[in-house]
């Protein structure tokens, strides 16, 4: 068998794998040993089981990732995603679908100091998908609105998702991140018009709130103190060089951890803080492994190379590859996980997007905002199963319903960005 | 083809250690070995990071993988001794040494578990500054500045520096950032990694010290070859190598000093390098602690950096 | 057979909750590092508790983190596609998550093989980490005792999703 057609079998064999409920982790790490003992020598296979993992769990770089984790965490212990909500909700007053652009604003700004967004869906649905049900809001509406919220947490920065990006293909951080923040907040803008748009067409969803008078509004506004602090805080010690990128998750994160101390979280609410933290972490650096065993089995097998050629050979251009790009990115996406797509698919495209001349950043975030679209869409949509988590009543099927206005206003983002590239690498 | 032979290393697809030695490296193989061989090359530590590039080697991850030895501290001490102060001024003398040294067998026991191919220096490593003029050890005091290996290390705390380790590739952002103030690198570093854009103050210190690379192969990849096949392997390895790779680092050298130049850079040249007087004592002090340290593991430190100083100002000079 | 997986199930715990100690010293080495940094610019040197090797501080806190906290989290912390296997009976299901569990089993095995020859080799060669000089031996012998772990966590909730047809841990 030629290497090609090794590589393109335990790729298929992987994903056979993951279809019959293995573990991604697993399918990555089995197939990636296999594979490269297949294609080299099994002697060499044991012996990277133990070298790459080595060098993934020890690698500097990966160190924000729980740091980011915990820092959502510890904001959602101090009670900020709470008082984040209420202000936003007494902000939007009278106004039909207040509530629902409450929450939508707040999952945005909560996700300038989430890096996760399963972490941000979680946090915020918890305070507020309670108080929309409460009010009259229709299931569906609620629930699409905090699925969709959530995933603005992966494009604000900071972001695991850009952060991996950045890793992968040997970007700057700092600079993803900055090229995500327009995207992020044009994400923002949208979903909340998408709100506006769908309760004005369909006004039944979604009651007018109390009315709120200025003062009540401007007392709201305080909610956003704790989160422009911790913001302000890590943007100017990295800029001031009192911090590195890389060491800001950390400094971010004991910040949090101070405000939530501060406001009255004791040992238990400590202790379940680091518990939520590290069984996210493991569930991520299980995949992180697998995807690092795979990796060299990747490089060994060649498969970006020849796909280079093929994409060579059919002479397609430059945006006929991005698109078939975006559209494997969307079919994977409807059924896999985004960070396993990420480091799966990114080291075998990214040469192909490479050699079609594009822009790496700004490929990076359309990557990311289409791989974040695979959060909502069915049938497995991580961030709608956080939401079914939340509220075990509310059917997957009404949840689906609720998030497809959000799906086509970030088709609408992507199509942006790809015709405005400034949007993403004007701030650069 | 008959073979596939694995290459990795971390440098870029475009840095001139790729285009002028390992490319070239490679084309001979594969034409000397009428095809029978055909190499594939993995650049930028896509089959092994930095640290674990010798050990893929080793462990047949890679048939063949270029590195610096002392990204795996401590296990290549005696190799290490070339990267002293005084030892050499350019990649040409340096590589001349350290292959010569590797030649003469005194540094068997560190390769045992792998087929050295060819070992080769880069030129002298300088000190570069973003904001403090550096004209004596002391204007060092409380830097903190990126260096490569442990020894270098030494040398930089011996002049009241705070070394900070990290590899070439992560220098530039962490000079941006201000979390250094400046790089230990040779004028190659500072062109290939961009590091003039950022650093306005150069130190020459002539010997100051340098670093040793490595490109070896799996010792049962060439074992299994045929004696025909392994004569091209021994045909294009050894000196011959070694000083086309000291070439391509001298050449780079160039480049990077004339762009610091060009940009209207200060370059302070410290007369007589690393035997001026206020440089010296201090250096001699690191060379010496570092030694002593080998000897008390009663390795032939004092035997080997003897024999290297001799090369120098023989064969080598 | 039950009495064993508690028992070994509490001492996994027990580690979970080690990686939980070193994520908190990730994030205090880190502070440590840029305070002293900061405290050294501000004061010109006069106050100097700036020490070298935050980074690896870091690095190796993280290694343990993820290491310590594998062997519990192995049959609990995954992420499945389910959206073929729906119908299957719990039976089935749990039989292929039981098998999948062997295989994770089989890895880990292989990978604390893998570095307990790392652990001969690195005490052969003297290597040490950059910064501290640790040897690197350490490293490698906790990560063999862990994966270790992570393999016979694996086996045992395996074999008790396989026998007793159990669902979930
Ligand atoms: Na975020
Ligand atoms: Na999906």
């Amino acid at each position: 068998m030629s290497t090609t057609a090794i590589g393109l079998s335990c790729i298929a064999i992987m994903l056979l794998m993951i279809a019959l409920r293995a573990p991604i982790a697993l399918g990555m790490a089995a197939m990636g040993f296999i594979g490269f003992g297949w294609i080299v020598a099994f002697e060499p296979a044991v012996s990277i089981l133990a070298t790459g993992p080595f060098e993934t769990m020890s690698n500097y770089s990966f160190s924000p990732i729980p740091m980011f984790i915990l820092m959502g965490v510890f904001a959602s212990k101090a009670g900020m995603s709470q008082e984040l909500f209420t202000g936003a909700r007494k902000a939007f007053g009278a106004w039909r679908g207040g509530m629902a652009l409450a929450a939508v604003t707040s999952c945005g700004i909560f996700s300038a100091i989430s890096g996760s967004s399963m972490a941000t869906a979680a946090s915020m649905s918890r305070v507020a998908l309670p108080e929309m049900e409460k009010n009259g809001y229709a299931p569906t509406l609620a629930t699409g609105t905090l699925a969709a919220g959530g995933t603005l947490g992966i494009m604000i920065p900071p972001s695991i998702a850009l952060l991996l990006y950045a890793l992968i293909t040997e970007q700057s951080v700092g600079d993803m991140f900055i090229a995500g923040l327009i995207p992020g907040l044009l994400g923002l803008v949208l979903y909340g018009l998408t709100v506006a748009v769908l309760v004005t067409v369909y006004p039944n969803i979604a009651k007018p709130g109390e009315a709120t008078s200025l003062k009540e509004k401007l007392i709201g506004l305080k909610g956003l103190v704790p989160f422009t602090g911790v913001f302000l805080f890590i943007i100017g010690g990295i800029y001031g060089g009192w911090f590195t990128p890389t060491e800001a998750a950390a400094v971010g994160a004991a910040a949090t951890l101070v405000i939530a101390v501060v406001r009255g979280m004791r040992f238990e609410g400590f202790i379940d803080a680091i518990q939520e933290t590290l069984v996210m972490s493991a569930m991520i650096f299980f995949m992180i492994i697998g995807a690092e065993i795979f990796g060299y089995f990747l490089s060994v097998s060649r498969i970006s190379f020849t796909l280079v050629d093929w994409v060579d050979a059919m002479q397609l251009s430059p945006y006929m590859v991005l698109f078939c790009v975006l559209i494997l990115f969307m079919v994977l996406g409807c059924v896999m996980d985004s960070i396993a797509m990420l480091l799966l698919t990114v080291p075998v495209v990214y040469p192909l997007i490479q050699a079609a001349g594009f822009d790496p950043i700004w490929f990076g975030i359309i990557a990311v905002i289409t791989v974040e679209l695979g959060l909502i869409t069915p049938p497995v949509g991580m961030n709608v199963f956080v939401i079914k988590s939340v509220a075990p009543h509310i059917s997957i099927g009404q949840m689906y319903k609720g998030v497809m206005p959000f799906v086509i206003s970030d088709l609408v983002r992507l199509i942006l960005i790809i015709a405005f590239p400034m949007l993403a690498v004007g701030l650069l | 083809a008959d073979y596939t032979l694995r290459f990795a290393h971390f440098f870029p697809p475009v840095a001139g250690a790729q285009k002028d030695i390992f490319e070239p490296w490679a084309e001979a193989i594969e034409t000397q070995s009428n095809g029978r061989i055909k190499v594939e090359m993995y650049p930028s530590s896509t089959l092994a990071k930095p640290p674990a590039l010798y050990d893929a080697a080793k462990n047949r991850i890679a048939d063949v993988s270029a590195t610096v030895q002392g990204y795996t501290a401590n296990r290549f001490p005696l190799t290490q001794i070339v990267e002293l102060p005084g030892v050499t001024q350019s990649a040409a003398q340096g590589s001349c040494i350290l292959q010569s040294i590797y030649d003469e067998g005194f540094l068997d026991k560190e390769y045992s578990d792998t087929k050295p191919l060819f070992l080769f220096t880069h030129g002298p490593g300088g000190i570069h500054t973003t904001e403090k003029e550096v004209t004596k050890p002391s204007d060092l005091e409380g830097l903190r500045i990126r260096r490569p290996t442990a020894v270098v290390a030494k040398i930089l705390e011996g002049l009241g520096a705070q070394p900070v380790g990290m590899p070439a590739p992560s220098a530039y952002q962490s000079t941006q950032r201000g979390v250094i103030d400046g790089v230990s690198l040779p004028w190659e570093g500072q062109y290939t990694f961009r590091l003039n854009e950022l650093t306005p103050h150069h130190t020459e210190v002539g010997g100051l010290y340098t670093l040793s690379f490595i490109v070896t192969m799996n010792k049962s990849f060439y074992n299994k070859l045929p004696a025909d096949l392994k004569k091209v392997i021994d045909d294009n390895s050894g000196m011959k190598w070694s000083e086309i790779a000291a070439t391509s680092f001298d050449r780079l050298d160039e480049a990077g000093r004339k762009q610091a130049v060009e940009m209207g850079h200060k370059i302070n040249v410290i007369e007589g390098g690393a035997e001026n007087p206020l440089w010296k004592p201090v250096l001699y002090q690191a060379t010496e602690d570092y030694l002593n340290e080998l000897d008390k593991k009663r390795l032939p430190a004092h035997k080997v950096y003897a024999r290297a100083v001799e090369l120098g100002q023989t064969t080598c000079k | 057979m039950n009495a064993i997986t508690r028992v070994f199930g509490k001492f996994t715990l027990l580690m979970h909750w080690i990686g939980g100690v070193f994520l908190i010293s990730m994030m205090v080495s880190t502070l440590a590092d840029v305070i002293s940094r900061g405290l050294f610019t501000i004061t010109d040197g006069a106050i100097d508790f700036t020490f070298i090797g935050g980074v690896e501080l870091v690095k190796y806190g993280l290694l343990f983190t993820v290491l310590f906290v594998l062997p519990h989290s192995v049959s609990r912390s995954q992420v499945i596609v389910d959206l073929f296997t729906d119908h299957l009976s719990d039976r089935k299901k749990a039989f292929l998550e039981g098998f999948y569990l062997l295989c994770f089993a089989f890895l880990g095995g292989a990978m604390a093989y893998s570095f307990y020859h790392l652990v001969d080799e690195a005490a052969m060669s003297y290597e040490t980490t950059q910064d501290l000089l640790i040897p690197m031996t350490y490293f490698y012998g906790i990560a063999s005792f862990a994966t270790a772990m992570l393999c016979i966590s694996a086996t045992l909730h395996a074999l008790e999703l396989i026998i007793d047809g159990k669902a979930d841990a």
